[in-house]
Protein backbone atom coordinates (compact mmCIF):
# COMPACT_ATOMS: atom_id res chain seq x y z
CA UNK A 1 0.00 0.00 0.00
CA UNK A 2 2.78 2.35 1.05
CA UNK A 3 4.76 1.45 -2.06
CA UNK A 4 1.71 2.12 -4.24
CA UNK A 5 1.20 5.53 -2.60
CA UNK A 6 4.88 6.38 -3.05
CA UNK A 7 4.67 5.31 -6.67
CA UNK A 8 1.65 7.58 -7.29
CA UNK A 9 3.34 10.51 -5.53
CA UNK A 10 6.47 9.92 -7.57
CA UNK A 11 4.49 9.88 -10.84
CA UNK A 12 2.65 13.09 -9.96
CA UNK A 13 5.94 14.76 -9.03
CA UNK A 14 7.40 13.55 -12.34
CA UNK A 15 4.52 15.13 -14.27
CA UNK A 16 4.97 18.45 -12.47
CA UNK A 17 8.69 18.31 -13.14
CA UNK A 18 8.14 17.70 -16.87
CA UNK A 19 5.67 20.57 -17.07
CA UNK A 20 8.15 22.83 -15.34
CA UNK A 21 10.84 21.71 -17.80
CA UNK A 22 8.61 22.51 -20.77
CA UNK A 23 7.95 25.96 -19.35
CA UNK A 24 11.68 26.57 -18.77
CA UNK A 25 12.55 25.41 -22.31
CA UNK A 26 9.80 27.59 -23.78
CA UNK A 27 11.18 30.64 -21.96
CA UNK A 28 14.76 29.71 -22.81
CA UNK A 29 13.89 29.50 -26.53
CA UNK A 30 12.49 33.02 -26.32
CA UNK A 31 15.79 34.38 -25.14
CA UNK A 32 15.19 34.17 -21.38
CA UNK A 33 18.59 32.93 -20.28
CA UNK A 34 17.49 33.11 -16.66
CA UNK A 35 15.40 30.06 -17.50
CA UNK A 36 18.69 28.37 -18.31
CA UNK A 37 19.90 29.19 -14.80
CA UNK A 38 16.81 27.40 -13.53
CA UNK A 39 17.59 24.36 -15.68
CA UNK A 40 21.20 24.33 -14.51
CA UNK A 41 20.26 24.61 -10.84
CA UNK A 42 17.68 21.86 -11.21
CA UNK A 43 19.94 19.28 -12.83
CA UNK A 44 23.54 20.25 -12.03
CA UNK A 45 24.09 17.73 -9.22
CA UNK A 46 22.59 14.84 -11.18
CA UNK A 47 24.68 15.67 -14.22
CA UNK A 48 27.93 16.08 -12.29
CA UNK A 49 27.27 12.74 -10.59
CA UNK A 50 26.55 11.07 -13.93
CA UNK A 51 29.68 12.47 -15.56
CA UNK A 52 31.82 11.60 -12.54
CA UNK A 53 30.56 8.04 -12.56
CA UNK A 54 31.34 7.77 -16.27
CA UNK A 55 34.80 9.31 -16.06
CA UNK A 56 35.58 8.39 -12.43
CA UNK A 57 37.11 11.83 -12.14
CA UNK A 58 35.29 14.78 -10.59
CA UNK A 59 37.32 17.58 -12.23
CA UNK A 60 36.75 16.18 -15.71
CA UNK A 61 33.10 15.63 -14.82
CA UNK A 62 32.65 19.30 -13.98
CA UNK A 63 34.38 20.29 -17.22
CA UNK A 64 31.94 18.08 -19.12
CA UNK A 65 28.89 19.62 -17.44
CA UNK A 66 30.29 23.10 -18.09
CA UNK A 67 30.83 22.30 -21.78
CA UNK A 68 27.33 20.85 -22.10
CA UNK A 69 25.74 24.01 -20.73
CA UNK A 70 27.92 26.26 -22.90
CA UNK A 71 26.66 24.33 -25.96
CA UNK A 72 23.14 24.45 -24.63
CA UNK A 73 23.28 28.25 -24.33
CA UNK A 74 24.05 28.42 -28.06
CA UNK A 75 20.93 26.41 -28.91
CA UNK A 76 18.64 29.12 -27.54
CA UNK A 77 15.82 29.81 -29.98
CA UNK A 78 16.14 26.54 -31.86
CA UNK A 79 16.10 23.86 -29.16
CA UNK A 80 13.29 21.36 -29.57
CA UNK A 81 12.44 19.17 -26.60
CA UNK A 82 11.21 15.82 -27.93
CA UNK A 83 11.55 13.78 -24.73
CA UNK A 84 12.51 14.53 -21.15
CA UNK A 85 14.88 17.42 -20.54
CA UNK A 86 16.83 15.42 -17.99
CA UNK A 87 17.20 12.60 -20.53
CA UNK A 88 18.41 15.04 -23.16
CA UNK A 89 20.98 16.61 -20.83
CA UNK A 90 22.11 13.16 -19.63
CA UNK A 91 22.62 12.15 -23.26
CA UNK A 92 24.69 15.29 -23.90
CA UNK A 93 26.79 14.58 -20.81
CA UNK A 94 27.30 10.96 -21.90
CA UNK A 95 28.37 12.06 -25.40
CA UNK A 96 30.76 14.65 -24.08
CA UNK A 97 32.19 12.20 -21.54
CA UNK A 98 32.65 9.60 -24.28
CA UNK A 99 34.46 12.10 -26.51
CA UNK A 100 36.64 13.12 -23.61
CA UNK A 101 37.41 9.50 -22.84
CA UNK A 102 38.21 8.76 -26.50
CA UNK A 103 40.44 11.78 -26.83
CA UNK A 104 42.30 10.76 -23.69
CA UNK A 105 41.62 14.14 -22.18
CA UNK A 106 41.24 12.80 -18.66
CA UNK A 107 43.80 14.49 -16.54
CA UNK A 108 44.74 13.50 -13.05
CA UNK A 109 42.22 15.54 -11.16
CA UNK A 110 40.30 14.56 -8.10
CA UNK A 111 39.22 10.95 -8.46
CA UNK A 112 35.68 10.08 -7.54
CA UNK A 113 36.85 7.97 -4.64
CA UNK A 114 38.91 10.83 -3.22
CA UNK A 115 36.00 13.17 -2.69
CA UNK A 116 34.37 13.65 0.64
CA UNK A 117 31.52 11.35 1.54
CA UNK A 118 28.67 11.87 -0.84
CA UNK A 119 25.24 12.42 0.56
CA UNK A 120 23.52 9.07 0.47
CA UNK A 121 19.88 9.25 -0.38
CA UNK A 122 18.86 7.90 2.97
CA UNK A 123 18.23 9.29 6.39
CA UNK A 124 19.39 6.13 8.06
CA UNK A 125 22.54 6.97 10.05
CA UNK A 126 24.16 3.56 9.45
CA UNK A 127 23.71 3.85 5.70
CA UNK A 128 25.14 7.33 5.80
CA UNK A 129 28.15 6.13 7.80
CA UNK A 130 29.13 3.27 5.48
CA UNK A 131 28.33 5.00 2.22
CA UNK A 132 31.66 6.76 1.92
CA UNK A 133 33.60 3.49 2.05
CA UNK A 134 31.21 1.70 -0.28
CA UNK A 135 31.40 4.57 -2.72
CA UNK A 136 35.18 4.36 -2.75
CA UNK A 137 35.08 0.62 -3.47
CA UNK A 138 32.41 1.04 -6.11
CA UNK A 139 34.31 3.88 -7.76
CA UNK A 140 37.48 1.82 -7.88
CA UNK A 141 35.59 -1.12 -9.41
CA UNK A 142 33.79 1.11 -11.94
CA UNK A 143 37.17 2.45 -13.02
CA UNK A 144 38.30 -1.08 -13.89
CA UNK A 145 35.46 -1.63 -16.37
CA UNK A 146 35.94 -0.89 -20.09
CA UNK A 147 34.35 2.46 -20.83
CA UNK A 148 31.52 1.08 -23.00
CA UNK A 149 30.37 -1.30 -20.26
CA UNK A 150 30.60 1.36 -17.57
CA UNK A 151 28.57 3.67 -19.79
CA UNK A 152 25.74 1.18 -20.28
CA UNK A 153 25.64 0.39 -16.57
CA UNK A 154 25.66 4.01 -15.40
CA UNK A 155 23.25 5.33 -18.03
CA UNK A 156 20.79 2.51 -17.35
CA UNK A 157 20.96 2.41 -13.57
CA UNK A 158 21.79 5.99 -12.68
CA UNK A 159 20.50 7.85 -15.73
CA UNK A 160 17.36 5.68 -16.00
CA UNK A 161 17.85 5.32 -19.76
CA UNK A 162 16.38 2.39 -21.65
CA UNK A 163 18.71 -0.12 -23.30
CA UNK A 164 17.26 0.81 -26.69
CA UNK A 165 18.30 4.46 -26.24
CA UNK A 166 21.74 3.52 -24.94
CA UNK A 167 22.22 1.08 -27.83
CA UNK A 168 21.35 3.85 -30.27
CA UNK A 169 23.88 6.15 -28.64
CA UNK A 170 26.62 3.56 -28.74
CA UNK A 171 25.74 2.52 -32.27
CA UNK A 172 25.26 -1.11 -31.27
CA UNK A 173 22.33 -3.51 -31.11
CA UNK A 174 20.11 -3.61 -28.05
CA UNK A 175 21.36 -7.12 -27.36
CA UNK A 176 24.95 -5.88 -27.28
CA UNK A 177 23.97 -3.12 -24.85
CA UNK A 178 22.15 -5.60 -22.63
CA UNK A 179 25.13 -7.96 -22.84
CA UNK A 180 27.48 -5.15 -21.80
CA UNK A 181 25.22 -4.40 -18.84
CA UNK A 182 25.14 -8.02 -17.66
CA UNK A 183 28.87 -8.45 -18.18
CA UNK A 184 29.62 -5.21 -16.31
CA UNK A 185 27.44 -6.31 -13.39
CA UNK A 186 29.14 -9.71 -13.28
CA UNK A 187 32.58 -8.11 -13.27
CA UNK A 188 31.62 -5.53 -10.70
CA UNK A 189 30.16 -8.18 -8.44
CA UNK A 190 33.27 -10.31 -8.72
CA UNK A 191 35.58 -7.32 -8.10
CA UNK A 192 33.61 -6.13 -5.10
CA UNK A 193 33.47 -9.66 -3.68
CA UNK A 194 37.23 -9.87 -4.14
CA UNK A 195 37.68 -6.64 -2.25
CA UNK A 196 35.57 -7.89 0.60
CA UNK A 197 37.61 -11.08 0.77
CA UNK A 198 40.82 -9.05 1.06
CA UNK B 1 18.87 -8.31 -1.50
CA UNK B 2 20.57 -9.95 -4.50
CA UNK B 3 24.15 -8.80 -5.19
CA UNK B 4 23.07 -7.29 -8.54
CA UNK B 5 20.29 -5.35 -6.79
CA UNK B 6 22.75 -4.13 -4.22
CA UNK B 7 25.15 -2.90 -6.88
CA UNK B 8 22.28 -1.17 -8.70
CA UNK B 9 21.20 0.40 -5.42
CA UNK B 10 24.73 1.62 -4.74
CA UNK B 11 24.99 3.19 -8.18
CA UNK B 12 21.59 4.86 -7.79
CA UNK B 13 22.71 6.30 -4.47
CA UNK B 14 25.80 7.92 -5.92
CA UNK B 15 25.30 11.64 -5.36
CA UNK B 16 27.78 14.45 -5.80
CA UNK B 17 27.24 18.16 -5.50
CA UNK B 18 28.37 20.60 -8.16
CA UNK B 19 31.19 22.72 -6.78
CA UNK B 20 30.96 26.47 -6.23
CA UNK B 21 33.61 26.83 -8.93
CA UNK B 22 31.41 25.07 -11.50
CA UNK B 23 28.41 27.18 -10.43
CA UNK B 24 30.44 30.33 -11.03
CA UNK B 25 31.77 29.18 -14.41
CA UNK B 26 28.33 28.26 -15.75
CA UNK B 27 26.56 31.34 -14.37
CA UNK B 28 29.32 33.55 -15.81
CA UNK B 29 28.80 31.94 -19.23
CA UNK B 30 25.06 32.55 -18.99
CA UNK B 31 25.60 36.17 -17.97
CA UNK B 32 28.01 36.67 -20.87
CA UNK B 33 25.48 35.20 -23.31
CA UNK B 34 22.76 37.36 -21.80
CA UNK B 35 24.79 40.49 -22.48
CA UNK B 36 25.68 39.43 -26.03
CA UNK B 37 22.20 38.39 -27.10
CA UNK B 38 19.41 40.75 -27.99
CA UNK B 39 16.23 38.85 -27.17
CA UNK B 40 13.83 38.86 -30.09
CA UNK B 41 10.20 39.77 -29.54
CA UNK B 42 8.12 36.69 -30.05
CA UNK B 43 5.67 36.96 -32.91
CA UNK B 44 3.32 34.02 -33.08
CA UNK B 45 2.40 34.37 -36.76
CA UNK B 46 6.00 34.91 -37.80
CA UNK B 47 6.99 31.90 -35.70
CA UNK B 48 4.41 29.79 -37.47
CA UNK B 49 5.35 30.95 -40.93
CA UNK B 50 9.09 30.59 -40.27
CA UNK B 51 8.61 26.96 -39.40
CA UNK B 52 8.28 24.62 -42.36
CA UNK B 53 6.38 22.08 -40.28
CA UNK B 54 3.95 24.65 -38.99
CA UNK B 55 3.47 26.06 -42.50
CA UNK B 56 2.63 22.60 -43.77
CA UNK B 57 0.37 21.98 -40.79
CA UNK B 58 -1.42 25.27 -41.44
CA UNK B 59 -1.80 24.32 -45.12
CA UNK B 60 -3.10 20.89 -44.10
CA UNK B 61 -5.71 22.45 -41.86
CA UNK B 62 -6.88 24.63 -44.74
CA UNK B 63 -6.94 21.64 -47.11
CA UNK B 64 -8.89 19.52 -44.65
CA UNK B 65 -11.39 22.31 -44.19
CA UNK B 66 -11.92 22.37 -47.96
CA UNK B 67 -12.35 18.62 -48.36
CA UNK B 68 -14.16 18.25 -45.03
CA UNK B 69 -16.30 15.19 -44.74
CA UNK B 70 -13.83 12.76 -46.30
CA UNK B 71 -13.46 9.42 -44.50
CA UNK B 72 -10.12 8.54 -43.01
CA UNK B 73 -10.17 4.81 -43.78
CA UNK B 74 -10.62 3.57 -47.34
CA UNK B 75 -14.01 2.32 -48.40
CA UNK B 76 -14.93 -0.92 -46.66
CA UNK B 77 -15.44 -2.99 -49.76
CA UNK B 78 -16.72 -6.53 -49.62
CA UNK B 79 -14.40 -7.70 -52.36
CA UNK B 80 -12.87 -10.84 -50.90
CA UNK B 81 -9.73 -10.51 -53.02
CA UNK B 82 -8.96 -7.01 -51.80
CA UNK B 83 -8.58 -8.04 -48.18
CA UNK B 84 -7.05 -4.71 -47.23
CA UNK B 85 -10.33 -2.97 -48.00
CA UNK B 86 -11.99 -4.86 -45.16
CA UNK B 87 -12.36 -3.22 -41.73
CA UNK B 88 -9.00 -2.77 -40.06
CA UNK B 89 -9.71 -5.46 -37.46
CA UNK B 90 -10.31 -8.02 -40.22
CA UNK B 91 -7.28 -6.73 -42.07
CA UNK B 92 -5.17 -7.28 -38.96
CA UNK B 93 -6.50 -10.85 -38.62
CA UNK B 94 -5.52 -11.58 -42.23
CA UNK B 95 -1.96 -10.45 -41.55
CA UNK B 96 -1.70 -12.27 -38.22
CA UNK B 97 -2.88 -15.46 -39.90
CA UNK B 98 -0.14 -15.04 -42.51
CA UNK B 99 2.45 -14.37 -39.79
CA UNK B 100 1.38 -17.57 -38.02
CA UNK B 101 2.75 -19.52 -40.97
CA UNK B 102 6.22 -18.04 -40.52
CA UNK B 103 8.67 -20.53 -39.03
CA UNK B 104 11.76 -18.53 -39.86
CA UNK B 105 12.70 -15.29 -41.57
CA UNK B 106 15.76 -13.46 -42.76
CA UNK B 107 15.93 -9.76 -43.48
CA UNK B 108 18.33 -6.90 -44.01
CA UNK B 109 18.53 -3.88 -41.70
CA UNK B 110 20.12 -0.56 -42.61
CA UNK B 111 20.35 2.88 -41.02
CA UNK B 112 19.78 5.94 -43.17
CA UNK B 113 20.87 9.36 -41.91
CA UNK B 114 18.51 12.15 -43.01
CA UNK B 115 20.10 15.60 -43.06
CA UNK B 116 18.26 18.84 -42.42
CA UNK B 117 18.02 19.54 -46.18
CA UNK B 118 16.33 16.17 -46.73
CA UNK B 119 19.37 14.51 -48.30
CA UNK B 120 20.17 11.02 -47.09
CA UNK B 121 23.21 8.89 -46.35
CA UNK B 122 23.01 5.14 -45.88
CA UNK B 123 25.31 3.75 -43.20
CA UNK B 124 28.01 1.36 -44.42
CA UNK B 125 27.14 -0.97 -41.54
CA UNK B 126 24.20 -3.26 -42.16
CA UNK B 127 22.87 -6.48 -40.70
CA UNK B 128 21.20 -9.66 -41.80
CA UNK B 129 18.91 -11.33 -39.29
CA UNK B 130 18.07 -15.00 -39.18
CA UNK B 131 15.22 -15.78 -36.81
CA UNK B 132 13.62 -19.13 -35.97
CA UNK B 133 11.11 -19.92 -33.23
CA UNK B 134 13.79 -20.18 -30.54
CA UNK B 135 17.03 -18.90 -32.03
CA UNK B 136 18.37 -15.77 -33.53
CA UNK B 137 21.46 -14.87 -35.51
CA UNK B 138 22.70 -11.51 -36.65
CA UNK B 139 25.44 -11.04 -39.24
CA UNK B 140 26.93 -7.56 -39.16
CA UNK B 141 28.65 -6.21 -42.25
CA UNK B 142 30.85 -3.16 -42.80
CA UNK B 143 30.29 -2.56 -46.50
CA UNK B 144 31.02 -5.93 -48.14
CA UNK B 145 33.05 -7.26 -45.22
CA UNK B 146 31.49 -9.53 -42.61
CA UNK B 147 32.61 -7.99 -39.32
CA UNK B 148 30.73 -10.02 -36.73
CA UNK B 149 28.27 -12.85 -36.19
CA UNK B 150 26.11 -13.01 -33.07
CA UNK B 151 24.14 -16.11 -32.14
CA UNK B 152 21.41 -16.28 -29.49
CA UNK B 153 20.45 -19.91 -28.95
CA UNK B 154 18.68 -21.81 -26.15
CA UNK B 155 20.97 -23.06 -23.39
CA UNK B 156 19.12 -24.88 -20.64
CA UNK B 157 16.62 -22.45 -19.13
CA UNK B 158 18.49 -19.45 -20.51
CA UNK B 159 20.07 -18.21 -23.72
CA UNK B 160 23.62 -18.60 -24.91
CA UNK B 161 25.01 -15.50 -26.58
CA UNK B 162 28.00 -16.36 -28.72
CA UNK B 163 29.68 -13.76 -30.88
CA UNK B 164 32.63 -13.90 -33.23
CA UNK B 165 34.49 -10.73 -34.22
CA UNK B 166 36.35 -11.32 -37.46
CA UNK B 167 37.98 -7.89 -37.33
CA UNK B 168 39.41 -8.58 -33.86
CA UNK B 169 40.07 -12.30 -34.28
CA UNK B 170 38.11 -12.96 -31.09
CA UNK B 171 35.01 -14.65 -29.75
CA UNK B 172 32.89 -14.30 -26.63
CA UNK B 173 30.26 -16.48 -24.98
CA UNK B 174 27.85 -15.68 -22.23
CA UNK B 175 24.76 -17.46 -20.95
CA UNK B 176 22.02 -15.34 -19.46
CA UNK B 177 18.42 -15.54 -18.43
CA UNK B 178 15.47 -15.09 -20.76
CA UNK B 179 14.99 -15.36 -24.50
CA UNK B 180 16.97 -13.89 -27.35
CA UNK B 181 16.02 -10.28 -27.01
CA UNK B 182 13.83 -7.65 -28.52
CA UNK B 183 14.94 -7.90 -32.11
CA UNK B 184 12.63 -10.62 -33.36
CA UNK B 185 11.19 -9.08 -36.55
CA UNK B 186 8.12 -11.33 -36.47
CA UNK B 187 7.28 -10.21 -32.93
CA UNK B 188 7.70 -6.64 -34.04
CA UNK B 189 5.34 -7.22 -36.96
CA UNK B 190 2.72 -8.73 -34.65
CA UNK B 191 3.06 -5.74 -32.37
CA UNK B 192 2.50 -3.35 -35.26
CA UNK B 193 -0.56 -5.23 -36.45
CA UNK B 194 -2.07 -5.16 -32.96
CA UNK B 195 -2.03 -1.34 -33.24
CA UNK B 196 -3.57 -1.25 -36.71
CA UNK B 197 -6.76 0.35 -35.38
CA UNK B 198 -4.66 3.28 -34.14
CA UNK B 199 -2.82 3.83 -37.44
CA UNK B 200 -2.38 7.48 -38.40
CA UNK B 201 -2.54 6.88 -42.12
CA UNK B 202 -3.19 4.10 -44.61
CA UNK B 203 -0.59 4.18 -47.35
CA UNK B 204 -2.75 2.82 -50.18
CA UNK B 205 -1.62 0.43 -52.88
CA UNK B 206 1.87 1.08 -54.15
CA UNK B 207 4.86 -0.83 -55.48
CA UNK B 208 7.53 -1.35 -52.84
CA UNK B 209 10.72 -3.21 -53.67
CA UNK B 210 9.05 -4.48 -56.83
CA UNK B 211 5.93 -5.88 -55.16
CA UNK B 212 2.40 -4.58 -54.99
CA UNK B 213 1.90 -3.57 -51.38
CA UNK B 214 -0.47 -1.89 -48.95
CA UNK B 215 0.70 -0.34 -45.74
CA UNK B 216 0.07 1.96 -42.86
CA UNK B 217 1.85 4.62 -40.88
CA UNK B 218 1.74 4.86 -37.10
CA UNK B 219 3.31 7.20 -34.59
CA UNK B 220 5.66 5.38 -32.22
CA UNK B 221 3.86 7.19 -29.38
CA UNK B 222 0.90 4.85 -29.99
CA UNK B 223 2.79 1.77 -28.84
CA UNK B 224 5.26 3.11 -26.32
CA UNK B 225 6.52 6.08 -24.40
CA UNK B 226 7.99 7.65 -27.52
CA UNK B 227 7.84 11.13 -29.08
CA UNK B 228 5.05 11.71 -31.61
CA UNK B 229 7.61 12.67 -34.26
CA UNK B 230 8.81 9.08 -34.43
CA UNK B 231 6.77 7.40 -37.12
CA UNK B 232 6.86 3.87 -38.42
CA UNK B 233 5.67 2.63 -41.80
CA UNK B 234 5.04 -0.97 -42.66
CA UNK B 235 4.14 -2.36 -46.08
CA UNK B 236 2.56 -5.76 -46.75
CA UNK B 237 2.61 -7.78 -49.96
CA UNK B 238 -0.99 -7.95 -51.18
CA UNK B 239 -0.40 -11.53 -52.36
CA UNK B 240 1.32 -13.07 -49.33
CA UNK B 241 0.00 -10.56 -46.73
CA UNK B 242 3.48 -10.62 -45.20
CA UNK B 243 5.58 -7.52 -44.49
CA UNK B 244 7.89 -6.39 -47.26
CA UNK B 245 9.42 -3.32 -45.71
CA UNK B 246 9.45 -1.63 -42.29
CA UNK B 247 10.74 1.90 -41.79
CA UNK B 248 11.22 3.52 -38.39
CA UNK B 249 11.55 7.21 -39.23
CA UNK B 250 12.43 10.38 -37.40
CA UNK B 251 14.72 8.87 -34.78
CA UNK B 252 16.95 11.56 -33.27
CA UNK B 253 20.65 11.81 -33.96
CA UNK B 254 22.42 12.60 -30.74
CA UNK B 255 24.04 16.02 -30.82
CA UNK B 256 22.46 16.96 -34.18
CA UNK B 257 19.00 18.30 -33.46
CA UNK B 258 18.24 18.98 -37.12
CA UNK B 259 19.09 15.49 -38.33
CA UNK B 260 17.23 12.19 -37.96
CA UNK B 261 17.81 8.64 -38.93
CA UNK B 262 15.61 5.92 -40.33
CA UNK B 263 15.97 2.21 -39.62
CA UNK B 264 14.92 0.18 -42.65
CA UNK B 265 14.22 -3.52 -42.65
CA UNK B 266 13.72 -5.06 -46.09
CA UNK B 267 14.67 -8.03 -48.26
CA UNK B 268 12.49 -10.29 -46.12
CA UNK B 269 12.71 -13.96 -46.96
CA UNK B 270 10.05 -16.01 -45.18
CA UNK B 271 10.59 -19.66 -44.33
CA UNK B 272 13.93 -19.70 -46.17
CA UNK B 273 15.76 -22.92 -46.82
CA UNK B 274 18.51 -22.33 -44.29
CA UNK B 275 21.54 -24.52 -43.77
CA UNK B 276 21.09 -26.92 -40.84
CA UNK B 277 23.91 -25.27 -38.90
CA UNK B 278 22.69 -21.67 -39.31
CA UNK B 279 21.98 -21.41 -35.59
CA UNK B 280 24.99 -23.42 -34.42
CA UNK B 281 27.68 -21.09 -33.04
CA UNK B 282 31.04 -21.62 -34.69
CA UNK B 283 34.40 -20.18 -33.72
CA UNK B 284 37.17 -20.02 -36.32
CA UNK B 285 40.39 -21.69 -35.29
CA UNK B 286 42.94 -19.46 -33.60
CA UNK B 287 40.44 -16.86 -32.40
CA UNK B 288 41.05 -15.71 -28.82
CA UNK B 289 38.40 -15.60 -26.11
CA UNK B 290 37.48 -12.16 -24.76
CA UNK B 291 34.79 -9.56 -24.74
CA UNK B 292 35.31 -7.14 -27.67
CA UNK B 293 35.36 -4.20 -25.24
CA UNK B 294 38.18 -5.79 -23.23
CA UNK B 295 40.18 -6.70 -26.33
CA UNK B 296 39.85 -3.22 -27.81
CA UNK B 297 40.74 -1.60 -24.46
CA UNK B 298 43.82 -3.85 -24.14
CA UNK B 299 44.92 -3.00 -27.69
CA UNK B 300 44.50 0.71 -27.04
CA UNK B 301 46.80 0.40 -24.02
CA UNK B 302 49.42 -1.31 -26.19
Amino acid sequence: MLYRRQSIVSRVEGSFSMLEDKRLVWKFNRGDLDALRGIYEKYKDDLVTLAAALLTDVSSAEDVVHDVFVSFIRSSGKFRLTGSLKGFLATCVANSARNRNKAGLRHHGVALDETGPAAADSNHPDVRAIFGEELRRLSWALGQLPYEQREVLILHVHGGMKFRAIARQQGVSINTAQGRYRYALDKLRSMLDGEVEK
Amino acid sequence: MRPADKINELIKNLKLKASADLDKRVHDEISRALVESAPAEPNTWRTIMKSKTMRLAAAAVVALAVVGGMTFWPSRGSDGKKWWLAPSSAWGQEILAALDTVKGVTCREQNVLVYSDGSEHTSSTWDIFYVSHDSYRRDIYDGDVLREIQWYVPDGAGTLQHSVRFDLGSYFSHTGEGSFGNYDPVDRMRSYVSHLDEADKLLGVETVDGRECVGFEISASKYGNNPEQWTDCIWFDVETKLPVRIEQRGRPVTGHADETFTIIQDQFDYNPDLAADTFVPKTPEGFVFGHPDDIQAARKKQ
